[in-house]
This record gives C-alpha cells, sequence and structure tokens, in this order.
C-alpha cells in the first residue's frame, strides 16, 4: 500500500458530511421534515394511522451518487469537496422531497382535500377552504401548530395577499370563525383523549 | 494465532475467570459438573464433578505457576481438598473423592516432589492421592475443544480479538459480542444435533476470552451482560436444534451461573459505603446513572434469592439504598434502556415494603416518557437499543459539543405499553388518567418474534420478526386495558424464560430492547406470587 492520510482525510470527510447535511437541510430544513421513527429491526414492518386502521410500511431505497474524475492525477480542490458534497446533498433532500410529497398527495387524494389554487390569483375562498379542510392543533400556550410549506413563489402571493387584506374586517372575521371551530374540534379531539369506564 | 490467544488468556487468567472454561471443559468430557465457585463453605473444592463411571472428583483451582513458598501458604487448602468429605445434596453417603490441584501454570521442581511425599503419606491414611492438571494439558484440551468453532472470516476473527484486546473498564461492544457467540453456535449447513452440543459447549469458551478484559478490570456490570447474552445464545440455538435438556441445559447453566456471579460482586461493590459517590471528576448524569444500574442490580438479586426462597445477606441495606436513592432523585432515565432496572427496583419493594412506595417508582418512569416522547418537536428519549453510555454520550453531544440532530424522532416508546399493562394490573386507573393525554399521543412500538425463542437473539437485523407501530385508543377504555393486562400472553415468550428465573430477570436487564408486553405480565405475575 502506497502511503495514506488517515487523520487529514477524516477531517475532510467531516466537512464533506457538514457540507453535504447543510446542503440538505436548505432544500428540506430540519423544522419543515415530518418526524421519523428509524425501523432498528424487523423484516417487516406496519403503521397504525389515526383512523386506527393498519397498513404496511413500503420500505424503498433511495440513493444519490457522485462522479469525482481522477484521470488527471489530481486530487480535489477544497472547492470540489463543498460542491461535490453540496451536489450530493441536494439529490437526497430531493428524493426525499419527493418522497414527502408522493405521501401527503396521497392522503389528500384518499381524503378529498385537493384544493386547486391559481397561481397569482389567491381568493380569500382559497384561504377559508385551506382552513377548513386541515386539521388544526394548539401547542399547550393555545397558539396553533400547523405550517403552510409551499415553494417562494406562492409564499410571495401569500404575504402580498395578507398585506391586502390587513384590514379586511369581513375576512379576518371570518377567518377568527373559521379558528374557532376548529379551536372546538381540536379541544374535543383532547378532551377524547382520556380513560373511559 | 488462536492457540496464542487461549495460550496468552490462560496466563492471564485469575482463579475467577477460569472457573467455567473448567467445568465446561469437564461437561465436554462426559462429566456432571454438581458446584463451581468460591465460598467458605468450599473446602478446598472449587468444583466438583461426577464421571461416567460414578467416580466423584474434586478441583482446587490456582491461577499461574506455583513456588514451593505459594504451595506451603496454601496446604491448609490443599489439605482440606484431599481430606474433607464432600458435601452436595446430589451425594449420598461417603463417596471417596479423586483430589486435583489445576494450574494455570507450571508447578515447580520441588513442589512436585513436596505434592509426591504428601501422596505418600495421603495414600498410607486411605485418601486418594492429589493429581496435577498444568497449563500445557489445559492449552491442549481448550484449543482442541474450540479447534472447528474459531470465527472463519476475517471480520469476525478481528472482532473476537477486538474484544480480547479491549479495555476491561470499558463497555462491552454487546453487538459484537453477541455477533461471535452467534458465529460459534451457528454454522451455514444445517447442524446435526451433536455438532450444535458441540458448539453449545464452544461457546461458553469464547465467551470467556472475549470477557477476560472485563475480569481483569472486575466490571461486574459488562460480565453480567456478557453471560446472560452468552447463555441466551445457548438457549436459542438448543431450542432451535430441540437438543435434549441435558445436552444443554448444564452448558446454559454455567453461563447463567457466571452471570450471577457477576450480579453478586456487582451488589457487594455497590452496597458498600459511598461506593456510588462520583468516580473522580464526572458529570452528575454519569453518576446518577451508576446509581440506576446498581439500584437495579440490588433489586434484581433481593428478587433472584426471594424466589430461591432465600433472604440476601444484605437486603435491608439495599432496600434502604434504593429508597434514598429514589427520595434524593438519584436515579436517572437516561433512555428507554434504563426501564428494566426502575422495574427490578420496583418489583423488590414490592416484597419488601407493605405500602404503595413502589408504584411511585412505576408512576415517575411512565411520567418521564409521556412527557418526554408526547412532544411533537421535542428531543426523545433514546431507544431502549441504546445503552446507558451511548445515550449519555448521544445527550453530551447535543449540549456540550453543540452536535445537532440529523432528524426529528417521532413520538414513539418501546416500553410504554408493558409499562401501562403494568399500571393497569395494579389497578392504579386514577393515577393513569392525567397521563392519558400523553401517552395517547405516543406511537407504542412492538417487536414481534417470527418465533419466541427469537425473543433470546440480541439482534434480528432486518431478517426477523415484525415492527408494529401502534397507539391506545382515545378515549381509551379502562375495561379493555385491564382486560388485556389480565390475559395471559406467556405462549409468547421462551420456554427458559418461565422455567429459570434468575436468567430471565438478568435477560430483562440485558436485553432492555425485548421489553415486551408479554415479559412486563409475566415477571409481574410471578414476582406477585412469590
Amino acid at each position: 500500500m502506497l502511503p495514506r492520510f488517515p487523520k487529514a482525510q477524516k477531517i475532510t470527510d467531516d466537512a464533506w458530511q457538514k457540507a453535504m447535511f447543510a446542503a440538505m437541510h436548505e432544500i428540506l430544513p430540519l423544522e419543515i421534515h415530518p418526524p421519523v421513527q428509524p425501523i432498528i429491526e424487523g423484516k417487516s414492518s406496519d403503521f397504525q394511522r389515526e383512523d386506527r386502521q393498519i397498513r404496511p410500511l413500503q420500505l424503498k431505497k433511495q440513493q444519490a451518487t457522485t462522479h469525482f474524475d481522477t484521470s488527471s492525477g489530481k486530487g480535489a480542490t477544497l472547492e470540489l469537496l463543498y460542491e461535490k458534497a453540496r451536489e450530493l446533498g441536494e439529490s437526497i433532500a430531493k428524493q426525499q422531497w419527493g418522497m414527502i410529497q408522493a405521501a401527503v398527495d396521497e392522503a389528500v387524494a384518499e381524503t378529498g382535500n385537493t384544493i386547486k389554487i391559481k397561481k397569482g390569483n389567491i381568493t380569500q375562498e382559497d384561504i377559508y377552504r385551506i382552513l377548513e379542510t386541515t386539521e388544526a392543533n394548539f401547542d399547550e400556550a393555545g397558539q396553533p401548530t400547523q405550517r403552510l410549506v409551499c415553494g417562494p413563489e406562492l409564499a410571495q402571493e401569500f404575504a402580498l395577499r395578507e398585506e391586502q387584506w390587513r384590514h379586511d374586517a369581513a375576512f379576518h372575521s371570518k377567518v377568527a370563525e373559521i379558528t374557532q371551530r376548529k379551536r372546538a374540534d381540536f379541544n374535543e379531539r383532547e378532551a377524547r383523549r382520556r380513560l373511559v369506564d | 494465532m488462536n492457540e496464542r490467544l487461549v495460550e496468552d488468556w490462560l496466563t492471564k487468567a485469575s482463579e475467577r475467570s477460569f472457573e467455567t472454561p473448567f467445568a465446561q471443559l469437564l461437561l465436554a468430557q462426559g462429566m456432571r459438573v454438581l458446584r463451581v465457585g468460591h465460598s467458605p463453605h468450599e473446602h478446598g473444592k472449587d468444583v466438583i464433578a461426577i464421571d461416567r463411571s460414578g467416580k466423584v472428583h474434586a478441583y482446587q483451582l490456582k491461577d499461574g505457576d506455583l513456588d514451593l513458598n505459594s504451595f506451603d501458604k496454601g496446604i491448609g487448602q490443599l489439605t482440606a481438598l484431599v481430606e474433607t468429605q464432600i458435601e452436595h445434596p446430589a451425594l449420598t453417603g461417603n463417596p471417596r473423592h479423586q483430589p486435583w490441584l489445576v494450574l494455570t501454570g507450571q508447578p515447580s521442581i520441588p513442589v512436585e516432589d513436596r505434592i509426591r511425599v504428601h501422596n505418600i503419606q495421603w495414600k498410607k491414611r486411605r485418601f486418594s492421592p492429589l493429581n496435577l492438571f498444568v497449563g500445557k494439558d489445559l492449552l491442549t484440551k481448550f484449543v482442541e475443544m474450540a479447534r472447528d468453532f474459531w470465527p472463519q472470516k476475517p471480520e469476525d476473527s478481528r472482532s473476537l480479538l477486538s474484544l480480547y484486546l479491549a479495555d476491561g473498564k470499558g463497555t462491552l461492544d454487546r453487538r459484537a459480542f453477541a455477533d461471535l457467540i452467534v458465529s460459534v453456535t451457528t454454522a451455514e449447513k444445517k447442524l446435526t444435533r451433536a455438532e450444535a452440543a458441540r458448539r453449545i459447549a464452544a461457546a461458553n469458551l469464547f465467551a470467556s476470552y472475549a470477557l477476560s478484559p472485563f475480569y481483569v478490570a472486575k466490571n461486574h456490570w459488562e460480565l453480567l451482560q456478557g453471560w446472560t447474552i452468552a447463555a441466551a445464545q445457548i438457549a436459542w440455538l438448543a431450542d432451535k436444534t430441540r437438543l435434549a435438556v441435558g445436552v444443554w441445559r448444564p452448558t446454559f447453566r454455567l453461563a447463567v451461573d457466571e452471570a450471577r456471579a457477576a450480579l453478586s460482586a456487582l451488589c457487594e461493590e455497590a452496597s458498600q459505603p459511598d461506593a456510588l459517590y462520583p468516580d473522580g471528576f464526572e458529570l452528575d448524569q454519569l453518576t446518577r446513572s451508576r446509581c440506576t444500574i446498581c439500584a437495579g442490580a440490588l433489586g434484581a438479586n433481593i428478587i433472584i434469592h426471594r424466589q430461591r426462597g432465600e433472604s440476601w445477606k444484605r437486603e435491608g441495606l439495599a432496600k434502604s439504598l434504593i429508597e434514598q436513592l429514589f427520595n434524593d432523585q438519584r436515579l436517572f432515565l437516561w433512555g428507554e434502556s434504563a426501564v428494566p432496572l426502575f422495574l427490578a427496583q420496583m418489583w423488590a419493594l414490592d416484597k419488601l415494603r407493605a405500602d404503595q412506595f413502589s408504584d411511585r417508582i412505576l408512576f415517575a418512569v411512565v411520567a418521564g416518557i409521556a412527557q418526554q416522547n408526547s412532544g411533537l418537536r421535542t428531543p426523545k428519549l433514546p431507544t431502549p437499543y441504546e445503552s446507558a453510555d451511548e445515550a449519555n454520550a448521544k445527550a453530551f453531544g447535543l449540549i456540550i459539543s453543540g452536535e445537532q440532530q440529523m432528524e426529528l424522532q417521532s413520538s414513539a416508546s418501546y416500553t410504554l405499553e408493558p409499562l401501562v399493562m403494568l399500571i393497569a394490573r395494579r389497578l392504579w386507573r386514577n393515577t393513569l388518567s392525567p397521563l392519558w393525554s400523553r401517552i395517547s399521543k405516543i406511537d407504542v412500538i412492538r417487536v414481534v418474534p417470527d418465533t419466541p425463542r427469537d425473543m433470546l437473539l440480541w439482534s434480528w437485523g432486518h431478517d426477523r420478526g415484525k415492527n408494529q407501530s401502534r397507539r391506545f385508543e382515545s378515549p381509551q377504555s379502562w375495561r379493555e386495558l385491564l382486560r388485556m393486562s389480565r390475559t395471559d400472553e406467556r405462549d409468547a415468550l421462551p420456554a427458559v424464560i418461565q422455567t429459570d428465573f434468575d436468567f430471565g430477570l438478568m435477560f430483562l436487564l440485558t436485553f432492555p430492547h425485548r421489553l415486551t408486553r408479554p415479559l412486563a405480565k409475566h415477571f409481574e405475575l410471578v414476582i406477585s406470587a412469590l
């Protein structure tokens, strides 16, 4: 074996890991990543949904690759290390996004909660429907816990509409009415979390 | 390399670490081992066995070489070995025995001569002469016994060496150790019963080699876990190959008894004054983790003695210690692998107190899991697959080293369901009610074996068993909980857990990831009947 430099290599490997995860978290931030339960053992897995149905867990292997051309006889530069790590991180995160989107689409289709919004033309009715069709939860301080995850364009449009409707009393009154109803639903659900005879 | 390892091990072996492999050697020669272990009543006989012809043999074990000075110091013990009668319930009458002095090293020439002269006298007085069994003979026998079972794959050989050369003051690499025992006891082709029996015997030898650093360091907790893993693997193979009880059980019991010896030694040390104070400069989480392990071990030791109809001599002290540790909040739920240790404390106090103090331990654990694991985005308790050391390392990584979690854990628990079953069996509905909102938000994870015996395996990987995620109902019928808690599920347990109580309890402490609903209910039932 020709000389190797494991200590120095470990530093670059660690830097690679950090850069890769940073890129992953840019595309799929940890804050919006759904919580996960690692399957440590078992040749098959299933889970119970909120509606108490038991469903098998479909395991699908995801993989991402990157290539480094060694034909020049030169090692990588630091810039290339970051570039390749980023490439890989982005690729993995995109796959994860795709997986999450597919699962959400499937759930939305099953529950009939699909809402179609015309790009550049979000209406107040759209907002009401979003609020109506989603399950609202609240934390111990009474603050809503659900988040709206969307692309930058849609986010910009939501921000614009929010500004436009800031002083629209009828809109705010309707939103408050829905939220109140959702809070009542939530309270009823929470009240069911108890032991009965 | 294999022979060199055995030779090196034999050179370093202490009397204690050498007992079980030696007894295993006798078993492999077709002898029936009646007793193994040091005690004030042994009268120089560390091991007692009967050979195929019914002749009784008594062995005194000594580590290292023997010079005349050491021989003279130990002559009282040797005289007792030769001259005193063997007392054992399995022996009737006044059986004549063959005394043996077993050395891991060599006797000096003057010692051999001294023994020759003593033997002349003993013969005249109608005692059987003392025979010698020395290091080089032992080496030949041990090498022969394991000849066909040395790890074949380079990675397995490396793993054995890593275990053998490990720092005995550290923690046992339980996965690597379990893999080693699996590699010794299994083969690619189907095993014949004869080969399974030989492999089972070899398992204890390899366990001794791999655990030897922990004998040197007197690291009792790691020894307890190692021998319990070895015993579990032996029982698994015996069940799988349907070996006759007489073939596997003596070997299995040797491993279990060695685990028990480690448990006793741990309890003796833990019950010394100030033993549970910090071990030098360390964070309190580590001190409290040590307290929790020791309190669990004390609890288990109390129950095991009681199950045998005895009372441990330090029972009162141990009871006070567990109570004090709980009252002073010196116990620490570092993760779900701590849960069996709390259960052992609870069951011990069940037997020693007439009030509901022990239930407070149970509630504290359930409340801790419900609090920590029900939050949507809060960090969760480490799984039962992670040891105290691993769980604390993970926590320190986040707090001290500024490491970040790479993913959010969902609200799930492996041990919550069995714990809820225990609360239900104890009819604590009103205490459970305030926790129910949180409990109902947690997925209960069940790991279900393909066959009950698979519970005995350290790891299934993704080749065996099912991983099920379930939820309690909301609202949850108390009556249904009661029904579930009272349903007999012992069919789901391996037979050996039901027949060998001491093994079962040490299995629970060592394999926290196998704490299932049937296992918790089984112990609750059995211990309540003691």
